[in-house]
């Protein structure tokens, strides 16, 4: 009896385990307003970028004075949700930012004193960001048959820079409606369209696996290089042998290859490793720095991320 | 010589019969909120015994397998996208299109707008609401169609 109850237990916890691992990860997503209409509306800050003028969305100052786009986004949210794809709330992420960097400067260790510590980089990284970034433009104009509302809705993948969904469209002359019912009513006419396109990107990943950017770099402290040979091969021919073994049908484009840098692009990564567990563009690395930890190259390789779906690897040190 | 023509005639009334059976015109008037989408249809057979039940079956086919397209609304492709999907609902369509099927519970406000007499007949106009949100929600649930977050 107390066999059969073990026994029980044990197939219990391994289909607990094994429906766990099953689920790929999944992306989060974004709404903002896109670059021209915050532009519009003058939501631009203008910064130097040593010594060249540059202008980039204020989202802060947009959420806190339009009217209109927390309104938008509260609807798109809501249709998401009922989707079963809650959307990351930008201008909560903002807050949170803003929040978490005033505790981390007032967080000291009570014996010794010290500050939490923050590489430049983590300090760079520290802004709102999502796997998928929704951004959303809309006008409205008024014609002789009344306003007009033009719109859209487009989708992309924030690592491989890709569109994969968009919905536009202009609505009929309307004189009766007053503006954030035009937009509620022009979100509800292309909200369908939007989704059934990210569903067929969501399908394409299930079926070909999950589109990633790889870069390998080198520091140049490094006394060797991408184009050194190891056991007669160049470093990047053993890389690209391994890429070969462990993408999706050997499914990736080399865009670079030079003697300090070699970057990979449109790599089809597998959703589940060998041992059911989801992948993302982090674990992918990390198979590749066992690799290129190991013999015969025994490198020191540093292994840097951007969001599920892009992976830098440096090589030389940690 | 006989036997096959007569054989061909009584397949093509078959035909014919199973042909007009379907034969409606749609039109989408508006995307209402809560997920309801308000639809115009008008039926060519029979139309004196064209009822408020059978429109309302003809608006969720519509969304289920047509999909449609309009000035007022911009084109909204069927629920039912892909072979599998129309295979998956098969299976249960008799049943949820039955006397007292599931069907009932996405249709409101189902309305007997026009009677348009001609010399010989009479046309059937019927506005029909259907919460397609809702329908969509009950077709993942039954497994027939994926959801967004399938797989994740």
């Amino acid at each position: 009896m107390k066999k059969c109850k073990n026994l029980l237990m044990i197939i219990g916890f391994w289909l607990i385990s094994f429906s766990s691992f099953s689920q790929a990860k999944k992306p989060t997503l974004m709404i903002l307003p896109s670059d021209n209409w915050c532009e519009q509306r003058y939501f631009m800050t203008e910064f130097d970028n040593q010594g060249t003028k540059q202008k980039a969305p204020n989202y802060k100052q947009a959420f806190q004075e339009n009217t209109e786009i927390g309104q938008v986004i509260s609807k798109i949210g809501s249709l998401m949700i009922d989707r079963g794809f809650p959307l990351k709330d930008a201008e909560q992420e903002l807050k949170a930012i803003e929040q978490k960097a005033a505790e981390d400067n007032m967080t000291t260790s009570n014996t010794s004193g010290a500050g939490l510590s923050e590489s430049p980089l983590d300090k760079l990284k520290n802004r709102a960001k999502a796997d998928i970034v929704i951004q959303i433009w809309w006008k409205v104009s008024k014609t002789e048959q009344g306003k007009v509302i033009s719109f859209f809705l487009e989708a992309f993948d924030a690592y491989t820079s890709k569109r994969i969904a968009a919905s536009t469209g202009n609505g009929t002359p309307n004189n009766t409606d007053i503006v954030p019912v035009l937009l509620q009513n022009a979100i509800l006419a292309n909200i369908d369209t939007f989704v059934a396109q990210l569903q067929a990107h969501f399908d394409d990943m299930f079926a070909n696996g999950r589109e990633v950017r790889l870069t390998i770099k080198k520091w140049n402290s490094w006394d060797k290089n991408l184009e050194t040979e190891i056991d007669g091969e160049e470093i990047t021919d053993h890389i690209t042998k391994w890429m070969d073994a462990n993408t999706v049908q050997g499914r990736f484009n080399k865009t670079d290859a030079s003697e300090s840098v070699i970057r990979f692009e449109q790599v089809r990564i597998p959703l589940y490793d060998d041992k059911n567990k989801a992948l993302d563009a982090r674990d992918f690395g990390k198979k590749l720095q066992k690799f290129l930890k190991a013999a015969p190259v025994n490198f020191e390789v540093n292994l840097m991320t951007r969001g599920l779906g892009e992976a830098i690897l440096v090589l030389g040190e940690k | 010589m006989k036997k096959p023509i007569l054989a061909l005639f009584f397949f093509l009334v078959l035909f014919s019969c199973n042909a007009q059976k379907e034969l409606y015109s749609i039109e989408c008037i508006s995307i209402e909120n809560e997920g309801f989408v308000k639809l115009k249809l008008l039926n060519y057979v029979k139309p004196t015994k064209f009822k408020i039940a059978d429109a309302s079956k003809d608006a969720i086919k519509a969304l289920l397998y047509s999909g449609y397209s309009s000035t007022n609304c911009p084109t909204q492709k069927p629920l039912l996208k892909e072979s599998a999907d129309i295979d998956n609902f098969k299976k249960i369509e008799s049943d949820f299109f039955s006397k007292n099927g599931k069907w009932k519970i996405f249709v409101r406000n189902s309305l007997d707008i026009d009677n348009i007499k001609t010399e010989k007949i009479t046309i059937k106009e019927f506005e029909i609401m259907v919460n397609k949100d809702q329908l969509r929600k009950y077709l993942e649930e039954q497994k027939i169609i994926k959801s967004l977050n399938t797989g994740f």
